[in-house]
C-alpha cells in the first residue's frame, strides 16, 4: 500500500478530511490523528523539510494557509512525488470550490470524498490530468 | 459546485456555534432522535434520506463513532437509487460506517451496478470495492473483465484495475490460486494508451511483481518502453499530463519503481536484464541526470524533476553502471547539495546513501570528493538533515578517509544533539574498527572516543574495545599506557574508568617498568615508574566516585593485581574488608567471594583458575552493527526490502581467523579484518516472504512453461531445417532462419502481422534460458530486438545467436520464447526453440574405411561414448527419406557404394559422420542406422568422442523421427 491516510487538519489539530486506505480501528484513528498533529505542528516550517518519519511510514504534508494537508506513505516511496501530489489535490480543490476554505471542506464534507476518489483509490494515484478529473466532477454534479 | 443540502448546512452550522462540547452533544443526540423517527415513515423521499444520512456522516466523521444500526436500511436504498448523488452517497456511507469486508449485504447494490449498463454506477461500484469494504470474491470475474475487454472506456478500466488490486491485496490466495493465467494480460495494462488507466495498472502490477514475478516475463520490455516514452518522447504525453511542464511526474516515478522491483527480483533468481530494455534504462536515466544539470524555475517543476530524477539515481545502481554514469549520478546529486530547500538536501543526502552503498567505489570515491560540503552539512539547521549527512558520512567512509572522518566526528561530539550522540559513537566506533589500518592509531582514537563520549557510549562500544584489545597482543601495552594517562584526569566519564580498570587488570603488568612520563610533569619528581601500586592508587582513587557497576569491575582488576604483585596484596585485602561493609549489595557479595577466595590456603589454586588470562573472544556478530541505526538496512541494497538481498558483506566487522587463532586480529594493511560476516552467509528469504504471503514459492528455477498450442510442428521442422515456419496462428506467422558458424547458431525470427485490419501494439519478445544459470551450457546473445508495433501485413526481425559452451546439454534446456502483444485484444504466446546439441552437428566427410576404423576407436571410450537405442515410428520412412533428414541434421552420409549392405532385403543401413562444435572444443560423432520394416523399426547407435554426448543426440534424432520429419 502506497498511502495509508490522507489528514486535512487545521492548526488546531482540529481534523477537517480524514481518508484512511489501510484498515484502522476508530480508536487507532483518533491516536494517530492526535499523534500527527502533535508532530506536526511542532515542527519548523522554514528549516525543516517536510517530511518525517511515522510509525514505520512516511508522512509528507505540507501547509496551505491554516490547513496542514499530510499524507501518509510507505518508507521507500518518493517524498517529492507525494509532495506535489498534495498540491495537485489543493489545485483541484481550489479549483472546483472557486477559492476553497477551510469552511468549503466542512460545510462539502461528502464532496470532498467523492473528489479524493477520482484521484485517489485503494491508497494508489489514479488520476493526474487536472483536466480530465474537473472535467469529471463537473459532468457528474450535472448528473443530480 | 453543486447545490447543497439545506438541512445538512444548517446542522453543520449549528455544530459549529456550539460554544461547549455539552451544547454539541446535546445537538447531536435532538438530530439522532429526529432521524431516527424519519427513517420509519416508509415515505421518505430519495433526497431526504440522502440529506439524513450525510448528517449521520457528519456526526460520524466528528468522532461520535458509537455504532446506529438504524442507518443500513435508507444507505442500501440510496445505493439502490436511480439517482447518482443518491447512490453515492449511499456508498459513501458503506465505506465510513463499515469497517471492514464483513458488509456482505452491501454486495447485492454492487453487483447490480457492475452488471448494469450506466457506466457512471458501474464507476461508483468499482471505486466502492476499491475501498475494500465489499466481498471482492464475489465481483471479481466482472471487474477482471472490465480489464480485459477492449471496449471498456478507459475511465472503467483505470477504477476497475483499483478494484482489482484491493481484491487481491486483501486476499492473495484468489491471485495465487485462481487467477495466474491473467498475470500477462494484467501487465500489459501498464502499456495502455490511457495515461490515468496506466498510472493506476502500475500500482496492480506492482503488486502482482512481489506475489508472482515468475509470470511477469513481459513485465521489464513493456515498462521500459511506456517510461521511454513518457520521459523521452516530447510529443507522448498530451498536455493534459504535463505537471508544470514535466511530462506524468506521478507514472515516470512509479514505473521506475516498479521497474526497481522486479530488476531486484530478477538479480534475486540471477536473472538478466534483457539488453535492449537496459539500453533504454540507461538512456533514460543518463537523459533525466542531464536534465537536471539545467534547473527549472518553480517550485512545483522542480520537485517533480526531482523526484523523477530521485527515482531515476535509486535505478542506476541495478543497470551495472559503467564509471561515468555514476560519476554524472553523484555530480547531479552534489550539485543539489547546497540547494536552499531543506527538502532538496535532505532527499538529495537519501539519494547519494543509496548510491555509494550500491554504487561502489567510484561512487565513494566521487562523492568523497565533496566530502568538506557533506561534512558540513552536520551543521544544518534541520536535525533530519543532520542525521542524513551522518548517515552518508558513515556510508562513504573508505580506508582513505577514515581518519579525515572520524578526527571530524570525534570533534564534531560536543555539538551534536543529545538524541544523535549514541548513535554517532556507534558509527565512529564501527568506521575505527572497519577501517583502522594502524594499530596506534586504533587504539587512540577509540579511548579519545570514549573520554569524548563518555555517557554516550554504549556498554556495547567500550566491551568491543575491550574484545579487541584481548584478542590482539600488540595493542595491550600502548592501551595500558593510555589508559594512565587518560585515568589521572579528574573529571573522567565513568566509561573510562572501567575501560582503564579492565586494561589495567589485565594488561597493567606490561607496563611496570615504563617510565610514567605524566607523573614526571605534574608532580616534577625524577623517572618515575608506573609501578603496580601507581596503578592500584589510580583506580583507589576514582572508586568512591563511581556507581556500583564501575566499582564492580575496579574490585576485579584488584584482584587481577593480587595475584601479580605480592606488594600489593595487604593493600587488596584491606580494601575488600571494607567493602565487606558496602551498602551494594553487588558489591558486598563480590568483595567476599573475593576475599574467600585469596585467603583459601590453597597456594592460589583457584585464584590462577579465576583470573587466568582472558581467552580470545570469537563471537560472530558485531553488536555495534544493531546500533549502526537505519543505515544498517542501507547496506543491503535496497532499504525497503527486510533481508532481502545481499548485504554489504566484505566491509562489515567481524571475526577473522589470524595466524591459526581466532579472533579479532589486526592483519597487515587490511584492516581490523574480522572473521567472515554473517551478512555474508545469510540465506536470502524468498521474494515474496516479506509480505508473509508464503502461498507462492517463486523459487529460482524457472519453471516449465506451457507452450502455446501446435508448437510442436515448427520445433521439430527446426530441428532439421535451417529455415522455415516456427510458429503461426491467425494473427501472426514466426518464420525462422538458423546459420551455424561453429559453435555459434545464429538465428533470426521475423515476426509478421498475418492481420489486415489490426495494427499489432507493444510486442515483447522474451527469451527464456532454459539452462542451468551457473554454469550455463549456452548464451543467448541478442543482436537486434524487434520492433513493439507492427502494421498490418508488416513484419519485424528478431535477431540472436546462440553460444554452445559445453557438451552438457541435455534436451531439456532448450530456451523459451515468449512473445506478448496486442491486436485487438491481448495475446501471447510461448514455443521452444530448437537449441540442442545436434544443431550444433556439421557434416564431415569420411571414407567407409576409416569410419569402421574411428568406430572402434570411439568405441573403446566405453559406455559413456556410445548411445544404443531401437525405436519404431507410426510413419515410414524410405531410405532415401532418412539420408536427406540425417544430412539436414548435420550428417555427412557415407556413400552407400562404399559399403555393402545387408542380406536381409527388408533392412537398410545407413552411416554418418559428423563434427560437434562447441566453445569447449570440437568433437567427432558417428552414427550408425540399421532400418527395418520398409523404414518403421530402427537401431540407432551412435559414437562420440564426447562423453555422455551420444545418448543426447540419439535420443534427438529419435523424438524428430517420431514426432514425423
Amino acid at each position: 500500500m502506497t498511502i495509508q491516510f490522507i489528514i486535512v487538519m487545521n492548526r488546531q489539530g482540529r481534523t477537517r478530511l480524514a481518508k484512511w486506505y489501510d484498515l484502522y480501528s476508530n480508536k487507532e484513528k483518533s491516536l494517530i490523528t492526535g499523534q500527527v498533529h502533535k508532530l506536526i505542528s511542532t515542527r519548523d516550517t522554514k528549516h525543516q523539510s517536510n517530511f518525517v518519519e511515522f510509525q514505520g511510514n512516511k508522512l509528507v504534508y505540507r501547509r496551505y494557509a491554516g490547513l496542514f494537508f499530510i499524507v501518509s506513505i510507505a518508507i521507500h516511496d518518493s517524498e517529492l512525488a507525494y509532495l506535489e501530489l498534495l498540491h495537485f489535490m489543493v489545485e483541484i480543490l481550489d479549483l472546483y470550490f472557486e477559492n476553497v476554505c477551510e469552511l468549503d471542506l466542512v460545510f462539502n464534507f461528502y464532496k470532498v470524498y467523492a473528489i479524493l476518489d477520482e484521484l485517489y483509490l485503494a491508497g494508489e494515484i489514479q488520476e493526474t490530468s487536472r483536466d480530465k478529473v474537473l472535467q469529471r466532477l463537473a459532468y457528474l454534479d450535472k448528473l443530480d | 459546485m453543486p447545490a447543497q443540502m439545506k438541512g445538512l448546512s444548517q446542522f453543520i452550522a449549528d455544530i459549529r456555534n456550539a460554544k461547549a462540547y455539552d451544547e454539541e452533544r446535546k445537538r447531536i443526540a435532538v438530530e439522532l432522535d429526529n432521524i431516527r423517527r424519519k427513517f420509519q415513515d416508509t415515505k421518505l423521499l430519495g433526497y431526504q434520506k440522502k440529506k439524513y444520512v450525510a448528517k449521520l456522516l457528519y456526526i460520524h466523521i466528528l468522532g461520535y463513532t458509537t455504532v446506529h444500526d438504524f442507518w443500513l436500511g435508507a444507505s442500501m436504498d440510496l445505493a439502490r437509487s436511480a439517482t447518482f448523488s443518491e447512490k453515492q452517497m449511499g456508498y459513501l456511507s458503506f465505506s465510513l460506517f463499515l469497517e471492514s469486508s464483513n458488509a456482505l449485504e452491501t454486495i447485492l447494490p454492487v453487483l447490480e451496478d457492475l452488471w448494469g449498463d450506466n457506466v457512471d454506477f458501474t464507476t461508483l461500484a468499482l471505486q466502492y470495492v476499491a475501498t475494500g469494504v465489499a466481498d471482492g470474491s464475489a465481483v471479481l470475474e466482472a471487474v477482471y473483465g472490465f480489464l480485459r475487454s477492449p471496449t471498456t472506456v478507459p475511465l472503467v478500466r483505470r477504477n476497475a484495475s483499483a478494484a482489482l488490486l484491493r481484491i487481491f491485496r486483501d486476499n492473495p490466495e484468489l491471485l495465487l490460486a485462481n487467477c495466474r493465467s491473467w498475470v500477462p494480460r494484467l501487465v500489459a495494462v501498464l502499456d495502455d494508451a490511457d495515461l490515468g488507466v496506466s498510472t493506476s495498472a502500475v500500482s496492480l502490477v506492482s503488486f502482482i511483481v512481489e506475489e508472482l514475478p515468475e509470470l511477469c516475463e513481459n513485465l521489464l520490455p513493456l515498462a521500459t518502453r511506456k517510461l521511454s516514452k513518457v520521459v523521452l518522447d516530447p510529443s507522448y504525453v498530451k498536455d493534459e499530463y504535463l505537471y508544470y511542464d514535466i511530462p506524468a511526474p506521478w507514472l515516470s516515478v512509479k514505473l521506475l519503481g516498479l521497474i526497481e522491483r522486479y530488476i531486484q527480483y530478477l538479480h534475486f533468481v540471477e536473472g538478466e536484464i534483457d539488453l535492449p530494455s537496459l539500453a533504454t534504462l540507461r538512456e533514460v536515466v543518463h537523459q533525466t541526470i542531464n536534465r537536471s544539470s539545467s534547473p527549472l524555475a518553480g517550485l512545483q517543476s522542480k520537485n517533480a524533476q526531482s523526484a523523477v530524477l530521485f527515482a531515476c539515481i535509486s535505478l542506476l545502481g541495478y543497470l551495472d553502471p559503467s564509471p561515468e554514469a555514476l560519476a554524472s549520478a553523484t555530480d547531479a546529486l552534489l550539485l543539489l547539495l547546497d540547494s536552499p530547500e531543506t527538502n532538496t538536501r535532505y532527499l538529495t543526502l537519501d539519494a547519494l546513501i543509496k548510491l555509494t552503498s550500491r554504487g561502489g567505489k567510484v561512487a565513494q570515491e566521487n562523492t568523497s570528493k565533496q566530502l568538506s560540503v557533506i561534512l558540513h552539512l552536520l551543521e544544518d539547521k534541520d536535525i533530519s538533515v543532520r542525521r542524513k549527512a551522518l548517515d552518508l558520512i558513515y556510508t562513504l567512509t573508505s580506508a582513505a578517509t577514515v581518519e579525515t572522518v572520524v578526527e571530524h566526528l570525534t570533534k564534531y561530539f560536543h555539538t551534536a544533539d543529545y538524541t544523535l550522540r549514541p548513535e554517532l559513537a556507534v558509527k565512529i566506533a564501527v568506521l575505527c574498527e572497519n577501517f583502522a589500518t594502524d594499530a596506534v592509531w586504533y587504539v587512540t582514537t577509540m579511548l579519545r572516543l570514549i573520554s569524548v563520549a563518555g555517557t554516550h557510549v554504549s556498554r556495547e562500544i567500550w566491551e568491543r574495545i575491550i574484545q579487541i584489545l584481548v584478542n590482539n597482543l600488540s595493542l595491550q601495552l600502548l592501551a595500558a599506557r593510555m589508559v594512565v594517562k587518560y585515568l589521572r584526569d579528574k573529571a573522567l566519564s565513568e566509561t573510562m574508568t572501567k575501560v582503564g580498570a579492565f586494561v589495567l587488570g589485565e594488561f597493567g603488568h606490561l607496563i611496570l617498568d615504563q617510565a610514567d612520563e605524566d607523573a614526571n610533569l605534574i608532580e616534577g619528581m625524577t623517572a618515575k615508574r608506573c609501578t603496580a601500586r601507581v596503578q592500584f592508587d589510580l583506580l583507589y582513587h576514582k572508586y568512591f566516585y563511581c556507581a556500583p557497576n564501575t566499582r564492580a569491575i575496579i574490585l576485579s582488576a584488584f584482584l587481577k593485581m593480587y595475584k601479580r604483585h605480592e606488594d600489593l596484596r595487604p593493600l587488596v585485602l584491606d580494601f575488600y574488608e571494607l567493602e565487606l561493609n558496602s551498602i551494594d549489595i553487588e558489591i558486598q557479595t563480590r568483595a567476599m567471594e573475593y576475599l574467600r577466595v585469596v585467603t583459601l590456603n590453597d597456594d592460589t589454586k583457584h585464584l590462577d583458575l579465576i583470573v587466568g588470562e582472558m581467552p580470545v573472544f570469537v563471537n560472530k556478530v558485531n553488536p555495534l552493527m544493531a546500533g549502526v541505526g537505519t543505515i544498517a538496512q542501507l547496506n543491503a541494497p535496497v532499504s525497503h526490502l527486510r533481508g532481502f538481498g545481499r548485504n554489504r558483506s566484505s566491509s562489515s566487522v567481524l571475526m577473522s581467523h589470524g595466524n591459526g587463532s581466532t579472533g579479532l586480529v589486526f592483519q597487515g594493511a587490511g584492516g581490523l579484518v574480522l572473521q567472515s560476516s554473517e551478512a555474508s552467509t545469510i540465506r536470502r528469504p524468498s521474494f515474496a516472504a516479506r509480505n508473509g504471503s508464503s502461498a507462492s514459492s517463486p523459487g529460482p528455477e524457472p519453471k516449465k512453461p506451457v507452450l502455446s498450442p501446435n508448437w510442436q510442428e515448427g520445433y521439430f521442422r527446426s530441428l532439421h531445417f535451417d529455415q522455415g515456419i516456427l510458429y503461426e496462428n491467425t494473427l501472426l506467422r514466426i518464420t525462422y532462419r538458423i546459420t551455424k558458424k561453429n559453435h555459434v547458431l545464429g538465428f533470426q525470427l521475423t515476426y509478421k502481422n498475418k492481420t489486415t485490419h489490426a495494427d499489432i501494439t507493444g510486442l515483447t519478445a522474451t527469451l527464456r534460458s532454459g539452462t542451468s544459470t551457473t554454469q550455463p551450457a549456452y548464451v543467448i546473445e541478442l543482436v537486434t530486438a524487434p520492433s513493439s508495433d507492427i502494421a498490418q501485413s508488416e513484419k519485424t526481425d528478431h535477431r540472436f545467436n546462440v553460444v554452445l559452451r559445453s557438451t552438457g546439454l541435455s534436451n531439456v534446456e532448450q530456451p523459451t520464447l515468449l512473445l506478448s502483444f496486442m491486436c485487438g485484444a491481448f495475446t501471447s504466446l510461448k514455443v521452444k526453440l530448437p537449441v540442442l546439441l545436434l544443431r550444433a552437428l556439421t557434416a564431415a566427410p569420411l571414407a567407409y574405411s576409416n569410419f569402421l576404423t574411428r568406430w572402434a576407436q570411439v568405441g573403446a571410450m566405453g559406455a559413456s561414448g556410445e548411445a544404443v537405442l531401437q525405436f519404431k515410428t507410426s510413419l515410414a520412412y524410405p531410405t532415401i527419406s532418412l539420408r536427406r533428414i540425417l544430412a539436414r541434421m548435420g550428417f555427412a552420409i557415407i556413400d552407400e557404394t562404399e559399403y555393402q549392405q545387408p542380406e536381409d532385403v527388408s533392412q537398410e543401413l545407413i552411416l554418418g559422420t559428423g563434427i560437434l562444435h562447441t566453445l569447449q572444443g570440437n568433437f567427432g560423432v558417428l552414427m550408425f542406422l540399421e532400418a527395418r520394416a520398409e523404414g518403421r523399426e530402427f537401431t540407432l547407435r551412435i559414437r562420440c568422442t564426447a562423453p555422455d554426448v551420444a545418448l543426447i543426440l540419439a535420443e534427438t534424432i529419435v523424438s524428430l523421427l517420431e514426432f514425423g520429419a
